[in-house]
């Protein structure tokens, strides 16, 4: 179901064109990373830390080397040293580390052979002599006095005053405003509330993978799926010491990344390892390797505090957010800082966060970063004043929702969004006032995400049959080609049949930046769109020395240059304005050798005005009162995208997000032994949800165009993961009468919950 | 030209906590180096992981941004994303 306002009349914006990709994946013919190989390659193996917290000591190779098939091995010695102070010190050593092991199954080195047996054979060759030093594996141990410093050069950003010693925060972030004192003064009723989160992990099906392979010559071929292939080349490039134009990367298909392959983590072992070994290397991590050694979510510990007036009207907020973003630092904090009160107005509030490490993997992206956790707080305390006043759950939100001209809790008035439109949405779905059967309850929840711009490039080519070729540097993780198709189409006034999508690798498209913040559609679609805006520009020019007439007197209109002028010039038109000459795109193109040569455009961009999206969730659920399931029943879900270039895309995006948040509030967690070794590194411990652990997700989407795109695109990627812990912790409220503030809301935990009596598993 | 700018409350430690102040400069970057003379300090803060609003338009990376009469300008934290 969509949901308009007005907006323009598109020809192909916003239909449902058949993917591109469609085919390919569907009968297994689409290649991903770990398909590809070439004539003579090797396979790698890493070597991983067995432990959380160590200083190495020694590495031994030499039994490795000498290994049957042992092509090469390698070490953190093998790559130029890094400084603290270095802008990508973090990643570089994480991708191998130096003197220390900071998680278990950080690697420190790695073996290339001619088979992948001799490979494993030779890494368990490898001895490395470890000292291994106490591990800090929780956030009280973190911030504990006497805790183990994971970093001797990390001092806290933005104490005050300045931090002088080292320890495990990496950040503090603080927000306030307005009288927060006298807003808790002025509140009928304060609730304040603790929450505690574990790390998940992003959860793709396709574990990390690469093909490199480095010539003679020194320069150095990767294929492998990424988020930013042109982040891969840089970054990779940052940690071998290399001039960036050393190096190719060319995308593959993506199975899944969901902000996990924003970085990186075998590319530069693989063209060292080829670059020592003179042969393409190839590597992909086990499913174990992707949850020990790549980006989990943050844990974290969040108390939150709200006071409202009798009306509903939210007066005061409080916040104090924790963020574990693992090994390294990382911004976890900040970004729970900047959404945790975005969604209200709240006229007195203050917010401090802090980002800490410890000795678990080093967390990435994971879908708007950061706010399905703060979402999670808030969204569950709001609903417990809602109780309490005996107020209607959508009316509080309804009165308190920020709306355009509002303040940010940055303090800028907020440009066009659709947050009571969503929540409008859900009001008048039929699910809304359906009936639930025992044992069954109802949550609703919202979210919101900022999403970015960044850097795009694109180019068009036009072909000399009038079919069009659009080459941009996205990585297509969710649908991308075919909303790049939709807007060229929409643009040049061709079928977007006619026009091919395709992702460039970073020598055939100018510079783009990662695909994250929900920025594809929007920014790379804004360099298409500058693209071909420029191509009709010289179709005009085209078509006005093919009539002989002035290229002002050209119009571009669906497709086709039109004589607009008095006819005076017109090539037999004999001055009558009445008979105006057309020419098809194709028509142009076919001349296009004799008009000045092929037809191709670029458009290069850094896109501003990224405008936010707001999610509205309704969830029902049904408790087994003796064992603690949750069954999710029926899930509805408004979003609001600005508007849908491609609403299948869309919904698939919405939908994707509510499956990933379920799990989130249902089953994942790392689990960690004392020592700090993860215990359930596969799919079978680590349980995500299947599609018959799901209803249909009703995904409705809400469409109040972003006046800063051409065609008022917001992002959809992130929303859609912020509410549904929430909108399932106040179901399962509904449904037992228990507020579960602890992650993830298990069998175990629920009915602890309600053989308590209803209390919360840390108090209510 | 002098321009308003409003500081987000985790930027004003070179202010004391002053949130709407005013400085001058055709760009970003120039407003910035005015601000960094009149609050010392300020422009380490604001030259790194800040983004602007300028009419309801969000700008990541700003420094060359131009400024027209009467805008104010709002400084944020950067946003990320996954």
């Amino acid at each position: 179901m969509t949901i308009t306002e007005p907006k323009p009349s598109y020809k192909y914006v916003g239909t449902r064109l058949v993917r591109p990709d469609g085919l390919e994946k569907v009968t297994g013919r689409a290649r991903f990373a770990a398909d590809l190989n070439i004539a003579g390659q090797l396979h790698a193996v890493v070597v991983r830390s067995p432990h959380a917290h160590a200083r190495i000591v020694s590495i031994d190779t030499s039994a490795a080397e000498a290994m049957p098939g042992v092509k090469s091995v390698i070490t953190g010695d093998d790559f130029p040293a890094v400084d603290s102070s270095h802008r990508q010190y973090d990643m570089c050593v994480n991708v191998i580390a130096r003197d220390k092991v900071f998680y278990e199954g950080h690697a420190v080195a790695a073996v290339a052979a001619a088979t992948l047996k001799q490979a494993q054979a030779a890494a368990a060759a490898v001895k490395v002599d470890y000292e291994v030093l106490p591990a800090v594996l929780t956030i009280d141990e973190a911030l504990a006095d006497n805790a183990p410093v994971l970093h001797s050069h990390m001092l806290t950003r933005g104490a005050e005053p300045p931090a002088e010693a080292a320890s495990n925060v990496a950040a503090v972030t603080r927000f306030s405003g307005g009288n927060i004192e006298a807003g808790f003064a002025e509140a009928d009723i304060v609730i304040e509330r603790e929450f505690s989160t574990k790390p998940v992990h992003q959860g793709y099906i396709e574990p990390h993978a690469c093909v490199a392979d480095t010539g003679q010559d020194g320069y150095a071929t990767i294929w492998c799926s990424s988020q930013g292939h042109f982040n891969v080349r840089s970054s990779t490039a940052t940690l071998l010491g290399w001039e960036t134009t050393r190096i190719k990367v060319m995308p593959a298909e993506i199975g899944g990344g969901f902000g996990g392959k924003t970085t990186i983590y075998l590319e530069p072992l693989a063209v060292a390892l080829s670059s020592q070994a003179g042969r393409p290397v190839k590597m992909v991590m086990t499913r174990s390797e992707v949850f020990r050694a790549t980006g989990p979510s943050p844990s974290t510990k969040i108390r939150v505090k709200l006071g409202a007036k009798k009306d509903g009207t939210l007066i005061a907020g409080d916040a104090y957010l924790v963020y574990s973003n693992g090994a390294y630092a990382g911004a976890g904090g900040m970004l729970g800082a900047m959404t945790v009160f975005e969604s209200y107005n709240i006229a007195n509030f203050g917010v401090e966060a802090l980002d800490v490490v410890m000795n678990t993997a080093r967390s990435a992206a994971y879908r708007a970063p950061a706010a399905p956790l703060t979402a999670f707080a808030t969204e569950t305390v709001l609903d417990e004043i809602a109780e309490k006043l005996g107020i209607e759950a959508m009316e509080l939100r309804l009165k308190n929702a920020v709306t355009e001209g509002d303040l940010s809790t940055m303090g800028f008035p907020l440009a066009r969004i659709g947050f009571v439109e969503c929540l409008e949405a859900i009001r008048s779905h039929p699910h809304f006032n359906a009936p639930l059967a025992p044992n069954q309850g109802r949550g609703l929840a919202a979210g919101y995400w900022f999403n970015i711009g960044e850097s795009s490039s694109a180019t068009v080519n036009l072909n000399e049959d009038g079919t069009a070729t659009v080459v941009t540097g996205s990585p297509d993780i969710g649908g991308s080609r075919a909303s790049m198709a939709l807007m060229a189409a929409e643009e040049l006034g061709i079928d977007p049949h006619d026009i091919r999508p395709v992702v460039g690798d970073t020598e055939a498209v100018g510079f783009t930046d990662v695909t994250e913040g929900s920025r594809a559609t929007f920014a790379t679609g804004m360099a298409v769109v500058q693209a071909c805006r420029n191509m009709v520009v010289e179709l005009r020019g085209r078509a006005a020395k093919m009539m002989e007439v002035e290229v002002d007197d050209i119009n571009w209109v669906d497709g086709h240059a039109v004589y607009v002028g008095n006819g005076d010039s017109a090539s037999g038109s004999s001055g009558d304005s009445a008979a105006k000459e057309s020419l098809s795109l194709a028509a142009i193109a076919r001349k296009a050798k004799r008009t000045g040569g092929p037809l191709t455009a670029t458009g290069s961009l850094e896109a501003h005005g990224a405008g936010p999206a707001f999610a509205v969730h309704l969830c029902d659920v049904e408790v087994d009162p003796g064992t603690g399931v949750v069954r999710i029943v029926r899930y509805t879900a408004a979003q609001d995208a600005g508007t849908a270039i491609h609403p299948s895309y869309v919904e698939g995006q919405i939908q994707g997000g509510v499956a990933q948040g379920v799990g989130w509030a249902l089953n994942e967690e790392y689990i960690y032994a004392p020592d700090g070794v993860m215990e359930n590194p596969g799919f079978l411990d680590y349980r995500v949800p299947v599609a018959s652990d799901l209803p249909m997700i009703d995904a409705v989407i809400v469409e109040v165009p972003n006046p800063a795109h051409p065609y008022g695109v917001r992002g959809v990627g992130e929303a859609g993961i912020v509410p549904p812990i929430p909108a399932v912790a106040n179901a399962i409220h509904s449904a037992t009468g228990c507020r579960i503030r602890d992650l993830p809301m298990s069998p175990v935990r629920v009915l602890e919950a309600i053989t308590a009596g209803g209390a919360s598993a840390n108090g209510s | 030209m002098t321009v308003r700018v409003h500081l987000s409350s985790n930027l004003r430690g070179p202010t004391d906590g002053i949130a709407d102040i005013k400085g001058s400069g055709t760009t970003v970057g120039a407003l910035i180096d005015d601000l960094d003379h009149q609050y010392p300090g300020l422009g380490d803060t604001l030259r790194s992981g800040v983004s602007v609003v300028i009419d309801g338009l969000l700008i990541a990376h700003p420094q060359y941004h131009q400024l027209n009469d009467g805008v104010q300008v709002f400084f944020v934290p950067q946003s990320a994303g996954g």
